[in-house]
């Protein structure tokens, strides 16, 4: 079965993963830059010690942990119109998850030990089951995606045992990303994510930018390959996508609420070092409002029944939502709670070229998987449609 | 009950070495006489078998194809499954010898509840057998670091990237596990699949428990029990140089570990093993399908004596004439 992934495509398809290749390339010759020097070649500083890498891991976890938005209406709510693209929900989280242990693996200074956290488990943190999380849920939706897509290829049922896995992920996707949002939220000294808010707010925002990256995704697949996941899913996607990015907006608004009515010095550092700039740092300020401005894009274009309806509105709604959660959650959220710091001060973090060509690889390794996972999809459906199992 | 005998044969060997190792006055056969005598049987009679089967004549065209043979310009041809030119040939036999690929085709007829039956893809045997394969490969290339001084950049190298885990700041060379992981789970799957363990002989285990020891005994030096491996150097120093040593501490596990390499390559060149000369010299594999487009003569073909319709015709046609038979030529 893996070989359709590869026989049935044509030229384009392969330059496009040969691209994909020399990104990776390029990642992995930055990567051996930072192996050989040290996390001295990122920005990362004394002060700010998590960065990019930890932003884009959180990103992805996000993004993976969202395949539940069309595997729960299909199972629990017998939404039959979501039955043609769970198995491109589970592809996109696995491969999200991948990306994220990536992240973590480029993130750490001494890669070679990586054993340690299960030679030494230290059940009292949360990175520890945050480890076993993501990686229940690799297999989880691998083996299910799986052995879903091998049912309708060989035409025959899956087994018995496949269902309860199913609906064992479903609960599983919310763990990841709640367990995600404690590892910030669990530390006392960071003002900026000591709020309850933080896990609900990465859930909603997950479940904005998945369901708003499978809407591209299915309009990608219907362009370039004639799968076409149907009218209805992507409006019943889009309906999911509005609803998620207006409660994830108005979680960010009430962060402000609570930080300038009551004035607390803490929570307000981070939130105006944001948006004007504070004691002179202001990398983050153009972002910040690329990000204000998307958003504001992504919820008129989305709550407008007209322009949500029609695919070439809902297209640019759907970007602005995952590049504006991209910025929020792949790089601010994270490095805000420690470029202000406890006393008031501010440290200035960038990412520095290497720091971004890594990303870039590890972003392209996830699209070339990603590539590989579709095409298996696109030809094992378009084989079955014509009969051929 | 043939597993089980499979198994104390191994068991013997590896108690023989370890208790040859254990007695200075054997040392000498286990330590020195046993691998030499195990090198150059291994040498000789894989270069016999190769060699042999060299010299058979393979008169046919014999290539089994899997895909669309070469034909009119506008039907697509499956290159590597149907290779009709040099190159394809080679393409196909790199991925044999590689990647497995034969392995990798492999299906499984199933019906399912609804009484269809569908083919799906088995992979486990393809991929046990690719991590097994490799993970041997990287041992043994590690391993030269014995036999060379200075020890060649491409198995620091390689020792290197296999070690890079630490494993309480010890590099964890991961193809030694997953030698073991491999060569476990193959023959589990020997085991477990009724069919596969019904076509299964006592002598097909014994490759799987040899090379199983083979790998416990390595890890358990290297993690558990080590040796002197400055010791065990100096060894097999002496064998390369041909000038034999034998060092006073070297444990007896280590013997154990040696004698079962010994059997193994002693063994190697009259067993199942051979495929790793036999899949380069498969007629099957590495000849061209192209028996459609060139006439492949039998160069055994004796000079029969025929005698075709014409001639026939030619010899009796007045009498075949005569009595009313219609003939071709007038």
């Amino acid at each position: 079965m893996l070989e359709h992934a590869w026989n049935e495509t044509g030229p384009r398809f392969k330059a496009w993963l040969a691209a994909l290749l020399l990104l990776i390339g390029v990642g992995g010759f930055c990567y051996s830059i930072q192996l050989g020097t040290g996390l001295g070649v990122t920005g990362m500083s004394r002060d700010v010690s998590w960065g990019l890498y930890i932003g884009q891991f959180t990103f992805f976890v996000g993004v993976a942990a969202s395949a539940v938005m069309v595997v729960l209406p299909y199972y629990l709510h017998d939404v039959k119109v979501f039955g043609r693209i769970t198995v491109v929900g589970e592809f996109l989280a696995v491969t999200a998850v991948i990306m994220c242990i990536l992240f973590i693996l480029v993130d750490l200074g001494m890669p070679s030990r990586l054993l340690n956290i299960m030679l030494y488990p230290s059940p009292g943190s949360v990175l520890f089951w945050d480890m076993v999380v993501l990686n229940g849920y690799f297999f989880l939706n691998l083996l299910t995606g799986w052995k879903v897509l091998e049912a309708e290829y060989t035409g025959i049922q899956a087994p018995d045992w496949v269902k309860p896995l199913i609906y064992i992920a479903i609960p599983w996707a919310f763990s990841i990303h709640t367990v995600t949002a404690f590892i910030y939220s669990g530390i006392p000294g960071r003002d900026f994510w000591l709020t309850a808010l933080t896990a609900p707010k990465f859930l909603a925002s997950a479940f904005a930018t998945g369901p708003a990256l499978l809407i591209l995704i299915s309009l990608a697949l219907r362009r370039f390959t004639g799968f076409d996941a149907g009218q209805e899913a992507i409006r019943r996607l889009s309906i999911i996508v509005t609803y998620a990015m207006s409660i994830t907006v108005f979680m960010i608004m009430a962060e402000f609420f609570t930080a300038f009515y009551s004035q607390v010095p803490s929570h307000m550092y981070a939130l105006k070092y944001f948006f004007v700039g504070l004691y002179g740092g202001n990398s983050f300020v153009l972002i910040s409002w690329i990000f204000a401005a998307l958003c504001l894009l992504a919820l008129i274009l989305l709550l407008n029944p007209k322009t949500r309806g029609d695919e070439k509105w809902l297209t640019i709604a759907c970007a602005s939502t995952f590049i504006a959660l991209a910025i929020e959650k792949g790089i601010s959220f994270t490095v805000g709670g420690f470029i202000t710091n406890p006393f008031g001060r501010v440290t200035e973090y960038w990412p520095t070229p290497i720091e971004l060509g890594i990303v870039l690889g590890i972003w392209a390794l996830g699209a070339f998987l990603l590539s590989l996972f579709y095409s298996l999809f696109v030809t094992v459906k378009r084989r079955s449609e014509r009969g051929l199992v | 009950m043939q597993m089980l005998i499979a198994f104390a044969v191994v068991a013997v060997i590896a108690a023989a070495g370890y208790i040859g190792g254990a007695m200075p006055g054997l040392q000498f056969i286990f330590g020195v006489v046993l691998p030499l005598v195990a090198i150059i049987v291994f040498v000789v009679g894989f270069v016999r078998k190769v060699w042999s089967w060299a010299q058979t004549p393979v008169p046919f065209c014999i290539a089994t194809t899997v895909g669309q043979q070469k034909s009119l310009p506008w039907i697509k041809q499956d290159k590597v499954g149907n290779p009709s030119d040099a190159a394809s040939v080679i393409r196909r036999m790199a991925a044999e010898i590689f990647l497995f690929r034969s392995l990798f085709r492999n299906v499984k007829a199933e019906i399912g509840p609804n009484g269809w039956m569908g083919y799906h893809f088995e992979k486990w045997l393809w991929l046990f057998a690719v991590l097994f394969h490799w993970s041997f490969l990287f041992v043994v290339i590690r391993h030269l670091r014995f036999f060379f001084v200075p020890i060649p950049a491409l198995v620091m190298g390689l020792e290197k990237i296999d070690g890079f885990l630490l494993l309480d700041l010890q590099p964890l060379f991961l193809s030694g596990i997953l030698l073991l992981v491999g060569v476990s789970a193959l023959h589990l799957r020997r085991v477990m699949i009724p069919q596969v363990r019904y076509i299964s002989h006592g002598i097909d285990f014994v490759p799987l428990f040899l090379i199983a020891g083979i790998a416990l005994t390595g890890i358990l030096l290297r993690y558990v029990w080590p040796t002197d491996v400055v010791a065990v150097k100096s060894m097999t120093m002496g064998w390369v140089t041909l000038k034999p040593v034998l060092p006073a501490n070297i444990s007896p596990l280590f013997f154990a570990h040696l004698t079962l390499v010994s059997a193994l390559l002693a063994w190697f060149p009259f067993s199942k093993l051979m495929h790793m000369g036999g899949v380069f010299l498969s007629p099957t594999r590495n000849q061209r399908a192209n028996s459609r487009e060139i006439r492949h003569v039998n160069p055994w073909d004796y000079p029969v004596h025929t005698h075709t319709y014409a001639e026939y015709e030619d010899e009796f046609r007045d009498k075949m004439k005569g009595c009313g038979l219609p003939v071709d030529k007038e």
